[in-house]
């Protein structure tokens, strides 16, 4: 009897452990499994280490242009909400085109910032300056601008990441965490905002560049 | 009995300076905005201060040209353990806004998503266009409750209206940018007591030592400094330099005068507690009647020295010619003094209050001199009397003889004078020009600081309107009309040229944030019109979410009030509470006025914009405004100066005859028109000072003739009314040389006003009375 008991309670052990095991899996691979980076204890990187274990080699971003594939991850939407166009920085400019589903740009011209749509173009509101300048600093790499609204820890998970955590009220309006990834330029970053819904952003960038 | 008298009002004088002193009712302000004419439309006057009261006490610091950055975060760093640094930003509280909204979901439409409700196509390509968007709080915060993004729209609509600046890592960055180059803006709020006069001396004085630190470190930034503040440090300043200096220099000037001229040093004695006893009274009055004193006030009130001083002169000329009884002088300075008093009460018509601080200081301050020179100067001056002085009687005596000869030609130097005058008025038209600059005595750097900072926070060609309405209904539904008015001018003039996106009409104001009830019933019935059209149904089919509006009931402004969104509404505005209807409800009140703020729109397009709203909207434009109602005050003032003249004339007609009316007054309008006219020709254009100072002409010119009708041109009333004159002219004189363009004015008019009647005074004399 009490081993009939015992084989009972390791095996509702092992089914709840396996269950468990399976449920994490499944909503991790319905949430595509970035999840945010726990920072409590951690201490902040410098500029230096953080180019160091991105291996980013400055001087080059002087001008680039590619590709980008967002998708846009809602709680409350069951598969994620997915964009694509493409982008150029150059010293004096950046330009953020969306082409897919719908077309617009927000163009970023000697500190004034634009919005475009197939309505005309239009001064952006002043929020959107703020993320026109981050999105900027982000494929650029340019941690230096980053450092007076982020600070920057390593990513647990990969080698090739960091986690970017506002340091400033104005910032933090906006994002909760950023993760950014890349080897020797940046390839991909995940905005989570506020409220946890979170844009991972792909970057893939032409030849030229 | 007399010096008793005397001894024991000074005594009591003395005991209420001290109390004043001590007790701390004695306060002072320098408080320029203070100075500005009130307008006379009570609810209009307090929405006003409802407005812009606050702005009062925030000081503007910006930051241009290479480094301003650093430099901004230097002064910053500076300045943050200072006492008058208080930097309070308005917290862009996102997500609270949107849930406080999201209560409302059905009744809330910005202009875009209501123009993608056409069709299902329009509307999925305007919610697909707001979820590409990399981040979007409001679409965040909103998307699980309201999937139509109807509320995330809304108030991205409103907080993207409202937002005059970008702030960049919490600087403040001007939108409209030069060459370029950002301009960093520093906005920080002084406490009240920092405007008072010396503390605003003190702290903008710190305020410059930073600047100028930071200025030294980075000499290739720009700082620039605005704000109330520094206009008060730079009036009070002024205003203390100038009270001190020409307060001094007139007092010196007159005791040489009077040493000179009665060689006596109980003269002088006389003349200083005259002046003291004056003064002591004056103040005592000022601290007893009024809450605060402005130093512009005192500023005008140097000329109580030199009028308090005719009044010893009176006595003590008689008293040096050996005349026993001074009944007619004192008689002759009683009815000087009411003279001179009405003319002062006549300055308080003027709209501005510190102008009843003038005149009641002068007022008093005449009454402490008449006490004095009635009880204590006889006694002092008569046990001692002053030495003959030969070369002053010789110089008397022909100045006696010449207005003599004067008096002989009266007739042909009086048709003379007219004649010129009369020419020259016909030749040379005198003009007017009212300003508010007339009032303000800051530099022309801080003046231009100022247009600068106005240029980069509200943007070129900012108008404001006064929404008036007897409902907050009434004031939203006004607001919307002109938003429907700008909306359709600029579709106009958009299909008629292309416009560059900078110079699109902007309206801002609470209507952005609460739509009035008969406008959120429409946007209720759009959406349910287009969800019954199935404008919503792809969307919901590829998010797999579900539109529904149902909110009970529209937004209120009850509701705005105990909100997050309150600070963006509450201070532009105003309810002017009917007390016995309590203020619990909306339509309890009497009056509501919003503030709208238009930019980027001509005058005339405002008129255009504004045309058939009658008395609902008011365009507000202080300095306009103020302009304005200076001259309303300057043209009733020629007015009143009628009225004083023709009473005088009856008087005078009662108690000396028609012909002497006729000469006296015939003399009073000629000086007040030489006056003004010497004035045009050295200051130009004339402003409402210098027809206040016409006042004061009237006032001192009654008492010249008063003494010449009742004293004649004997030698010591033609002394007595030759040093009154001298004296009058150094306290006027002396403020031809102040910076406040209407002190300049005022003090150059009644100098002029001063010479004419002393040189017609004795011509108008008829059937004089030798004493």
């Amino acid at each position: 009897m009490n081993i009939l008991l015992a084989k009972i309670a390791v095996f509702s052990l092992a089914f709840f452990c396996c269950a468990c095991a399976l449920f994490s899996i499944n909503l991790a691979i319905a949430d595509n499994t970035v999840i945010p980076t726990t920072l409590a204890d951690k201490v902040s990187l410098s500029v230096e280490q953080v180019e160091k274990r991105l291996q980013l080699q400055q001087g080059d971003v002087d001008s680039q242009q590619g590709d980008f594939i967002q998708r846009k991850y809602f709680k409350v939407l069951k598969k994620p909400f997915l964009s694509s166009g493409n982008f150029e920085i150059s010293n004096n400019e950046f330009i953020w085109k969306t082409g897919k589903p719908v077309e617009s740009a927000i163009i970023f011209n000697n500190g004034e910032l634009h919005f475009t749509d197939k309505s005309g173009s239009k001064k952006a509101p002043a929020q959107a300056s703020t993320i026109a300048k981050l999105l900027q600093h982000l494929i650029a790499g340019n941690f230096t601008a980053l450092t007076s609204s982020f600070l920057f820890y390593d990513d647990n998970n990969t080698a090739n990441c960091v986690t970017l955590k506002p340091k400033t009220s104005a910032m933090s309006t906006f994002i909760e965490q950023i993760i950014l990834c890349g080897e020797k330029q940046v390839d991909e970053f995940v905005l989570f905002d506020k409220n946890m819904n979170r844009t991972e952003i792909s970057i893939s960038y032409n030849k030229a560049s | 009995m007399k010096r008793q008298l005397g001894l024991f009002q000074g005594l009591v004088a003395m005991i209420l300076l001290v109390f004043v002193l001590i007790s701390g009712k004695a306060k002072f302000q320098a408080d320029i905005l203070s100075l500005l004419p009130q307008n006379v439309q009570t609810v209009v006057q307090d929405a006003e201060s409802h407005f812009f009261d606050g702005n009062k006490r925030h000081v503007y610091i910006s930051f241009s040209g290479k480094d301003a950055k650093i430099a901004h975060d230097q002064f910053f760093s500076l300045s943050q353990n200072k006492p008058w640094f208080n930097v309070k930003t308005l917290d862009l509280d996102l997500e609270k806004t949107v849930q406080f909204y999201l209560s409302y979901q059905g009744y809330l439409l910005a202009d875009n998503f209501s123009k993608a409700l056409t069709s299902p196509e329009s509307y999925s390509q305007f919610a697909s266009q707001k979820l590409s968007e990399v981040v979007n709080p409001f679409v965040s915060a909103s998307i699980a409750q309201d999937p139509s993004l109807a509320t995330a729209e809304f108030v991205e609509q409103a907080f993207a209206k409202n937002d005059g600046f970008a702030l960049e890592d919490g600087r403040l960055i001007a939108r409209s940018q030069e060459k370029g180059q950002q301009q960093f803006i520093l906005i920080f709020t002084i406490d009240n007591e920092a405007l008072n006069v010396n503390k605003a001396i003190t702290v903008a004085e710190e305020i410059m030592q930073v600047m100028h630190q930071v200025e030294t470190q980075y000499p290739d930034c720009v700082l620039k400094y605005s704000g109330v503040l520094f206009h008060t440090a730079e009036n009070a300043s002024q205003a203390k330099f100038e009270m001190s200096f020409f307060g001094g220099l007139s007092l010196l000037a007159m005791l040489v005068m009077v040493y000179f001229v009665f060689r006596s040093k109980t003269a002088l004695f006389a003349v200083t507690l005259t002046i003291a006893n004056a003064v002591i009274y004056g103040f005592i009055a000022l601290a007893l009647l009024f809450d605060s004193v402005h130093i512009i006030s005192l500023v005008f009130g140097v000329t109580l020295i030199g009028i308090s001083i005719d009044y010893c002169f009176h006595v003590l000329t008689e008293l040096h010619n050996k005349k026993t009884s001074l009944t007619t002088v004192n008689k002759s300075i009683f009815l000087g003094f009411i003279s001179t008093a009405l003319g002062y009460i006549l300055l308080t018509l003027a709209p501005m209050s510190f102008l009843s601080q003038v005149a009641t200081f002068i007022i008093a301050g005449l009454v402490g001199a008449m006490v004095c020179v009635f009880t204590v100067v006889p006694t002092i001056s008569s046990s001692k009397p002053g030495q003959n002085n030969s070369a002053l009687d010789k110089r008397l005596t022909n100045l006696i003889n010449l207005i003599k000869r004067f008096q002989e030609r009266r007739v042909g130097l009086l048709i003379a004078i007219s004649s010129l005058v009369f020419v020259s008025y016909l030749l040379l038209p005198i003009k007017f020009d009212d300003s508010i600059a007339d009032l303000n005595g800051s530099s022309s750097t801080l003046i231009s600081n100022e247009a600068f900072h106005q240029k980069i926070l509200s943007g070129q060609d900012v108008k404001r309107l006064f929404i008036l309405g007897s409902t907050i209904e009434q004031v939203l539904q006004t607001e919307e009309a002109i938003r429907t008015r700008v909306s359709a001018f600029i579709a106009e003039t958009d299909a008629s040229s292309k416009f560059v996106p900078q110079v699109i009409p902007k309206v801002t104001g609470i209507s952005d944030w609460l739509p009035s009830k008969q406008l959120q019933h429409a946007n209720n019935k759009q959406l349910k019109f287009a969800q019954a059209n199935d404008v919503f149904s792809s969307w919901q089919e590829a998010t797999g979410l579900e539109v529904t509006f149902n909110a009970p009931e529209p937004l209120t402004y009850q509701a705005i009030k105990n909100s997050v969104v309150a600070p963006y509404v509450s201070p532009f505005l105003y309810a002017g509470l009917n007390k016995s209807l309590g203020q619990n409800a909306e339509n309890d009140n009497e009056k509501f006025v919003s503030l709208l703020q238009l930019s980027n729109i001509t005058r005339a397009q405002l008129v255009s914009i504004t045309e058939g709203l009658g008395d609902q909207v008011i365009p507000f434009d202080k300095a306009k405004n103020i302009s304005q109602i200076m001259t309303d005050s300057r043209e009733s003032l020629l007015s009143w100066f009628m009225l004083a003249l023709i009473i005088f004339s009856v008087v005078i007609w009662f108690r000396f005859g028609l012909k002497a009316t006729g000469n006296h007054s015939l003399a009073l309008i000629l000086s007040v028109s030489i006056a003004l006219m010497l004035s045009y020709l050295v200051q130009g254009p004339l402003n409402l000072f210098n027809v206040l100072a016409m006042m004061l002409i009237l006032a001192l010119a009654i008492d010249y003739l008063i003494f010449y009708q009742y004293r004649g041109t004997n030698s010591s009333n033609v002394l007595a009314i030759s040093l009154s004159a001298l004296s009058s002219l150094f306290v006027f004189g002396v403020l031809v040389f102040s910076k406040t363009p209407a002190v300049y004015s005022f003090g150059l008019t009644v100098m002029l006003g001063i010479v004419s009647i002393f040189i017609l005074a004795p011509l108008s004399v008829v059937n004089k009375e030798e004493q």
